[in-house]
């Protein structure tokens, strides 16, 4: 296990103020704090090689985790260990072997090309000139950023400035990497291309790959496991297939008869959720929705069927509520 | 090695940010044009000659813009208030030697340009520059002088941490700002000053900043009072030092509690 996590806490102190001027004046002298939860006893381990999706609302504690793991915030309770080292003590050989990318923020020299910047990691991370130069060309040739590297930063585009700063916080190789909404911000080509960077990488170097995302389609196309956290409690963790199976009882079919048909006779396969002409929605629960298909298609004379799985979007955004109420 | 690479990459940058190069340059030279034509008018000069006075407000300026760093406001603004640090507290690098290597590269090349001017204004005025010819007192400051931006460095430094304890560190700049006016002798030089002020502000680390090596340079300390100087300074360095490592592991254990 590279990543192993016990009990982890993290307590957030908070001043509350009333409203209006008395309200600043009565925390003037006396300041009511409450403790704000962002993470709330987790638990789990991450072995070499996986990449893991972190997802969950806005406050979820996402961040926060990501935060403890890599050393920049110091637990209110629990155990981390990355990499055997306790980050919070932030050693340098530990520092060398990670790297954390935050969507928002920046590295890179705002009034220098980019290229700069990686020159001053690699005297930072005391890279050889020999690895630098067979790292920055690889990542280079995987980012297609070639031209852009003599640029000033501050006349790059938002994906270009951010392919730059993933070599930036590349340029060392690290053996874990914490992605922090990678690809915030950026428009729908330049997401796909920065998925298809990512799991490239992922396969490429064996890294192990943290990242969290408010974007699905993210989680969807790179992780197989993923860790879905809501308040700072984890609520789910396993295989992304897995919560289809454990959180969605039902499937949806939806049938084009060729004919009218009995809706009385329809009813006794499942549950009729809409009928719209010859079209029919039925909901059946998973495991027999194979058997109600094939009964479907002997008894009635059908145009169309299908069987369509719910969306995971949808299935999470239930997760969410369900854990709620 | 790395460390010269290091230095190298921040002075490019400063080459880069003309603007804050130039304004601070223009800057740093007006007041103490004012002062020059203010003394010529005065009578009594405290035992100094009025070139003595001019070459005192000339190397003011010189050395100030070499010595004088201006990074307090990088690290309590862009660094700690608006979480620029974090970027800084993942890298295998202490984040005090990656500021003063960015600062002082900005103070050596402000300094080439300085010195440059100071070496044209000779050329053209060369009654009005008094400055020591003896080797021993000369290598002796400019020991003081690298002292000096050290020591400038290590207080701007603990002046910018200051933000992790107050949410606007900006009226604290400014206190700062005035103490360094009358102490550091930008205002007038501080042998002007009445005896019992000069008694305790000598004790007091902002006179070594500018004061000190502007004179040492004029050649108007003995080689006594030379060593005095570097001792003084290096025991400042030190409790500077010193502090600066305790505030910073208090702060960045905040900085890292509140979580930015």
């Amino acid at each position: 296990m590279i990543i192993k996590v016990e009990h982890l806490t993290k307590y957030y102190q908070v001043h509350q103020k009333e409203p209006g001027l008395s309200g600043s004046l009565k925390s003037l002298f006396n300041r009511k704090y409450f403790d704000s939860k962002a993470v709330d006893d987790i638990s789990f381990s991450i072995s070499e090689g996986e990449l893991i999706g972190f997802i969950g609302p806005n406050g979820a504690g996402k961040t926060t985790t990501l935060k403890c793991l890599s050393g920049l915030l110091y637990p209110t309770s629990g155990k981390v260990e990355v990499l055997g080292y306790t980050p919070f003590e932030r050693k340098h050989p530990f520092l060398k072997q990670i790297s954390l990318v935050m969507g928002q923020k920046n590295q890179l020299w705002w009034d220098l090309p980019a290229i700069d910047s990686f020159l001053l990691n690699k005297e930072i991370y005391e890279i050889t000139d020999t690895v630098y130069k067979k790292t920055l060309d690889e990542l280079v040739q995987l980012l297609e950023v070639e031209d852009i590297l003599q640029v000033q930063v501050r006349k790059l585009s938002l994906g270009q400035r951010m392919k730059c700063e993933l070599i930036a916080a590349l340029i060392h190789n690290p053996k874990i990497l914490f992605l922090d909404e990678p690809t915030i911000g950026l428009d729908v080509v330049m997401q796909q291309k920065l998925r298809d960077f990512i799991k490239e990488y992922n396969k490429r170097y064996n890294a192990t790959i943290l990242l969290t995302s408010h974007y699905m389609k993210d989680v969807e196309q790179l992780c197989e496991r993923v860790i879905i956290i809501d308040h700072g409690k984890i609520l789910y963790d396993g295989k992304l297939e897995d919560i289809v199976k454990k959180y969605v009882k039902n499937k949806t079919l939806s049938i084009v008869f060729a004919k009218p048909v009995a809706i009385e006779k329809i009813e006794k396969l499942g549950k009729v959720l809409e009928i719209e002409g010859p079209k029919v929605t039925l909901s059946v629960p998973r495991e027999k929705s194979n058997h109600v298909a094939s009964k479907l298609l002997e008894e009635f004379s059908v145009e169309d069927l299908n069987i369509e799985e719910a969306n995971i979007e949808e299935i999470i955004r239930d997760v969410f509520s369900k854990h709620k109420s | 090695m790395r460390y010269v690479r290091i230095f190298l990459l921040h002075t490019q940058e400063v080459f880069e940010e003309r603007s804050r190069l130039t304004v601070w340059f223009l800057l740093s030279w007006i007041t103490p044009l004012v002062l020059i034509l203010f003394w010529r008018g005065a009578k009594n000069l405290g035992g100094w000659t009025i070139q003595e006075i001019a070459s005192y407000y000339l190397l003011v300026i010189t050395m100030g813009v070499f010595l004088m760093s201006h990074h307090e406001e990088i690290i309590a603004i862009r660094d700690i208030q608006e979480g620029g640090l974090t970027a800084y507290l993942l890298k295998p690098f202490s984040y005090f030697w990656i500021r003063f290597f960015s600062e002082i590269s900005y103070r050596f090349v402000q300094g080439a340009i300085g010195f440059l001017i100071f070496f044209l204004l000779i050329q053209f005025f060369p009654s009005y520059f008094v400055f020591t010819r003896s080797p021993l007192i000369l290598i002796l400051s400019i020991v003081i002088i690298l002292l000096s931006l050290f020591l400038v460095f290590v207080f701007k430094s603990i002046m910018g941490i200051l933000a992790f304890w107050l949410t606007d560190a900006r009226g604290a700049f400014e206190a700062m700002g005035v103490i360094l006016m009358m102490f550091a002798g930008y205002l007038m030089p501080l042998a002007f000053f009445p005896m019992w002020i000069q008694s305790f502000v000598y004790y007091l680390p902002f006179p070594y900043m500018i004061y000190f090596p502007v004179i040492a340079f004029e050649g108007k300390l003995t080689d006594v009072q030379l060593f005095k100087v570097i001792g003084v300074e290096i025991v400042w360095i030190v409790t500077f030092c010193i502090l600066f490592k305790k505030m910073w592991h208090r702060g960045v254990k905040k900085y890292t509690g509140i979580g930015q």
